[in-house]
């Protein structure tokens, strides 16, 4: 209660600041007489000044009249006049911290009373917001997870990380491998953007996992839908893009301690930052981050999942020097994992998945316990990342960027042998070489916009198996973007034109009557290329609503693992069998959207899309069986089709109460092949994610703040758009099901130092249930309950 | 200030280019894979465990994709053995805690009997190389499926065909003559 006239006077206090001087000078200047014959110049306007979403008025806001070239300022109860006013037109600029300027046109003819409602400035806002709110900046959808909404998710995989965005699933392996879906759409067709560099790592295969450490994000960011443009091919389904914090640009040192630990899988993770910049040089800064995390076998409700943990050690250095025209930065990170992947999912042959899935559990369930040793199989994982970036303010000209980055991709899969080897079963290296360079414009008029050339140079080799082959792929891409706004109108149009060559090097059997098994060495060669647009209109109609409408296309060349790679492919249970032919996908994306945002009740973000793919690549099932010493495996050759995917993602919250806020997404997903007529398989059941959550409003002083609760539950629906045409799965979708979780936080203040601590609840009820996208679902149920305990430490050294 | 860095912006995007350029000079060719471990056939032998009624010994192949013919005397005992190519059957042999052979067919038309001591492993329980095989009346026909599963740690009493990993899936066409 004592605070409050004091705030009051501050703001007033601020305003008087804000207000430029010779204005109030003005005040007294004589009104000149506007156009009327009749004279009545004793007309008085008043009203208030309010906030147009809380009604409440504000105090201390400036009121300008140009026509007359007199100002006034709301009183403490929001109250304004203008006395002595003649008849006529005027024009009110209002202006307030925090707020829009705007402008009222008012037609006086007598003394009026108007109350002026100012918006609040969303730009500033988000600033202040931790979490939730956006300004959108284009047409297609983009959402993000930051600040506490991001440090909920610390402790999981990154694909788990972006499951709070609606529309994007995962594509699991078991409980440690997990690769984000968008859209329906995964591996190849998803870009990943590791600190702005195209991750380039094996992600063509279901079970492997995005190579990038979550710790070093301070926010990511998906892009749903074809965004081939900006980022250049293979952007089909979508591009997530990973980001960290920029580096400190205050003198001092400080960072912060993660640790985590977890019931079930009895996970533990640290992870510590400590970033700096010199007092004496100021443009040069610094940051070292690592992070360790190991978890052992995980639980389902009812039995422990064998050889299930995992362990990763990863550390990124950057080192940024910044100026206002030019700046330079360098980054290197490693991230190596290894993961072990469920001992039962490993068969021999189609008979002994049908032995699995009508066992219902895995054959040592009962004797299975926890540990944390990894045994084959098991996958171990390298990525090196080195970042260079430059940029330059070319004077009025406008901005030249330019990112050079190199990765290194080791990848070692232990599978099961007879024979006791310590050698992998296959291992792959993957070296890649990334330029960029974007030269952004400065505004010319209405116009922004940027031109950009890429590159992309890389070579893989295996040892141990020819699984996947030999090959050097080149790819050069150029692009120009153009945004054009005027009021309250975007336009955008973009064009992108890319070229990939591709050099395989496999060994192939001859023809087996003349040679036997002898094989021979081929070398085909591939040149793709293809244009990728944009064309897109934003309409912000006032009142914090915007509509957003886009259409944008992408276009993947096929991988070499589609055109040249064959085999049993044990974790599934199939033959593949590559297709030296295939063309590249490409596809069309349309996307409607509505975005009600800023307000302080109902927020929310709709949107509606539809993708066509032409020539999608998909595994068809042959009539004929592969016949192999371990039996007939199902046969499955990479065909083309022409493919739609639509749906709805709605996100929306809705603030009850002071404190009290219901979170509500849903996604939406119906995806068909057009020349089988049949559904598209392993696409993501329609999903409800809704939430209640309270925030505890926090005394000054106090040792808590920003604490928290949150209840909600996660229904998946079964999916019953399944293929039903061909029969190409072994199981049936497993039913739907539904997930309580909870969660709870708050941040203490020891002394001066604050400590945030968390905990998340997931799975309570410890529901028996499997996901149709977990490739082990034939063989385990998913885990049950899980406590997750969190505390942030943030250093100031 | 523009003169000063157009050099730069020409040597940028130069340079974006040329990194992907020089770096295309790869001629290495991969090695040809040698893969050990496969096994790719398995022998089944039978022999008549009375060797003076002057019956024939009996040997079949199998390799993927064939269904090899066994043609067998009625009402007769038989010692069957199974090998594979390469020896792995010793392999098998040194590690026989894991591994079980099992054997699918009509109780009519051939018993099957797990019962060679020098088969067992050191638990006690068969493995499958060697087995005794009883024949039915003469006229019968049908398959004879072999199945050797490699089973660590999960070959028990109570383990059968349903557990482990498949390493070998075979048919024979049983003829009784």
């Amino acid at each position: 209660m004592k605070t409050k006239p004091i705030r009051k006077t501050i703001l007033f206090a601020l305003a008087m600041l804000a207000l430029p001087t010779p204005q109030l000078l003005a005040q007294s200047l004589p009104a000149p007489m506007i156009g009327d014959a009749e004279q009545d110049c004793g007309l008085t306007l008043s009203g208030k000044v309010l906030d147009h979403d809380t009604r409440e008025p504000l105090i201390g806001a400036t009121i300008y009249l140009p026509e007359l070239d007199r100002a006034t300022m709301s009183d403490e109860y929001g109250n304004y006049h203008f006395h002595q006013l003649c008849r006529g037109a005027y024009t009110l600029q209002v202006r307030y911290v925090g707020y829009e300027d705007e402008q009222f046109a008012v037609r006086l003819a007598s003394s009026l009373t108007r109350d002026l409602q100012l918006h609040a400035d969303a730009r500033l806002l988000r600033t202040v917001e931790v979490t939730g709110e956006h300004l959108r900046e284009q047409a297609q959808t983009q959402q993000s997870i930051s600040g506490r909404e991001l440090e909920q998710t610390r402790g999981l995989a990154l694909a788990e990380t972006l499951k709070g965005i609606a529309g994007v699933t995962t594509l699991q392996t078991g409980p440690t491998i997990s690769k984000p879906v968008i859209h329906g759409l995964h591996s190849n067709r998803v870009l990943l953007l590791n600190n702005g560099v195209r991750q380039e790592g094996q992600q063509w295969g279901a079970e492997h996992a995005p190579e990038i450490d979550p710790f070093i994000a301070s926010e990511m960011k998906v892009i749903k839908g074809a965004a081939g443009v900006r980022y250049g091919a293979d952007a089909i389904g979508g591009v997530v893009l990973v980001e960290p914090k920029a580096l400190p640009t205050t003198p001092g040192v400080s960072g912060d301690v993660y640790l985590l630990g977890s019931t079930n899988n009895r996970q533990l993770t640290t992870s510590a930052t400590v970033e700096g910049n010199f007092e004496k040089i100021p443009p040069l800064s610094w940051r070292l981050q690592g992070t360790l995390r190991k978890a052992g076998n995980a639980k389902t409700p009812d039995y422990y999942l064998e050889n299930t943990g995992l362990r990763e050690q990863n550390f990124s250095a950057a080192l940024g020097y910044n100026k206002e025209t030019y700046g330079a930065e360098l980054f290197y990170s490693r991230f190596s994992t290894e993961l072990g992947v469920l001992r039962e999912s490993h068969i021999g042959s189609v008979q002994d998945l049908l032995y699995a899935i009508e066992r219902g559990r895995p054959s040592k369930a009962d004797n299975a316990e926890f540990t944390y040793d990894i045994d084959r199989p098991y996958q171990d994982v390298q990525h090196d990342l080195f970042k260079a970036k430059g940029f330059w303010q070319l004077g009025e000209a406008g901005k030249l960027e330019f990112v050079y980055g190199w990765q290194r991709n080791l990848r070692q899969e232990y599978d099961m042998r007879r024979r006791v080897s310590q050698a992998p079963t296959l291992q792959l290296t993957l070296n890649t070489h990334t330029t960029e360079a974007i030269f952004a414009h400065k505004p010319l008029g209405n116009f922004t916009g940027s031109v950009g050339i890429s590159t992309i140079y890389q070579k893989n080799t295996y040892r141990y198996s020819d699984f996947l082959p030999y090959f050097t792929g080149t790819t050069a891409g150029i692009f120009a973007t153009e945004t054009w706004k005027k009021n309250r109108l975007q336009l955008e149009a973009g064009l992108r034109y890319d070229y990939k060559h591709l050099l395989v090097k496999k060994y192939e059997k001859e023809d087996e009557e003349t040679s036997g098994s002898k094989r021979i060495l081929i070398k085909p060669e591939y040149k793709f290329n293809n244009l990728s647009g944009t064309l897109a209109a934003m309409y912000d109609v006032g009142y914090h609503l915007t509509f957003g409408l886009s259409a944008t296309s992408a276009w993947r060349a096929p991988g070499a693992n589609e055109l040249f790679s064959e085999g049993v492919h044990h974790s599934a249970a199939a033959y593949e069998k590559s297709n030296p032919n295939l063309r590249s996908e490409q596809a069309y994306n349309l996307e409607f959207s509505v975005d009600y945002f800023s307000n302080p009740r109902l927020n929310g973000t709709l949107s509606l899309y539809h993708n066509y793919i032409r020539d999608y690549i998909y595994l068809k099932p042959l009539p004929e069986p592969v016949l192999t010493i371990r039996g007939a495996f199902p046969a499955f050759a990479y065909t083309q089709a022409d493919a739609t995917l639509s749906g709805v993602d709605l996100s929306w919250d809705y603030k009850i109460a002071t404190g009290l806020v219901l979170d509500s997404k849903t996604s939406l997903l119906y995806a068909r092949n057009l020349d089988t007529n049949d559904y598209l398989i392993y696409m993501p059941a329609n999903r409800f994610d809704n939430s209640l959550r309270y925030e505890f409003a926090s005394a000054d002083g106090s040792k808590l703040s920003d604490a928290f609760v949150s209840v909600g539950g996660v229904y998946v629906a079964r999916q019953n758009r399944a293929p039903e045409k061909t029969e190409q799965d072994y199981a049936p979708a497993p039913e739907g099901y539904f997930l309580l979780q909870a969660e709870a936080g708050t941040t203490l203040h020891v002394g001066k130092q604050p400590i945030e601590v968390g905990i998340t609840g997931n799975n309570l009820l410890n529901t028996v249930y499997r996901d149709y996208l977990n490739k082990q679902r034939y063989f385990a149920d998913e885990l049950g309950r899980m406590l997750l305990l969190r505390v942030r430490v943030p250093l100031k050294f | 200030m523009k003169k000063l860095f157009r050099p730069y912006l020409t040597a940028f995007l130069l340079g974006a280019l040329l990194i992907s350029t020089t770096s295309c000079g790869d001629d290495d060719d991969p090695e040809p894979i040698v893969e050990e471990e496969n096994i790719t056939s398995m022998t089944l032998r039978l022999e008549p465990v009375a060797t003076d009624k002057g019956i024939d010994p009996v040997e079949a192949t199998f390799t993927a994709g064939t269904t090899p013919a066994l043609n067998l005397r009625s009402n007769t005992q038989y010692t069957a053995t199974i090998t594979f190519n390469d020896k792995i059957e010793d392999e098998i042999r040194e590690e026989a805690e894991d591994h079980e052979i099992f054997f699918e067919v009509s109780e009519d038309l051939v018993v099957v009997q797990k019962i060679i001591p020098e088969d067992f492993d050191s638990n006690g329980r068969p493995v499958g190389l060697t087995t005794r095989m009883v024949t039915g009346n003469a006229g019968g026909t049908g398959d004879l499926k072999i199945t050797l599963k490699h089973q660590p740690d999960l070959k028990n009493d109570e383990s059968d065909i349903t557990v482990g990993e498949t390493d070998v899936a075979a048919t024979f066409k049983v003829t009784i003559q």
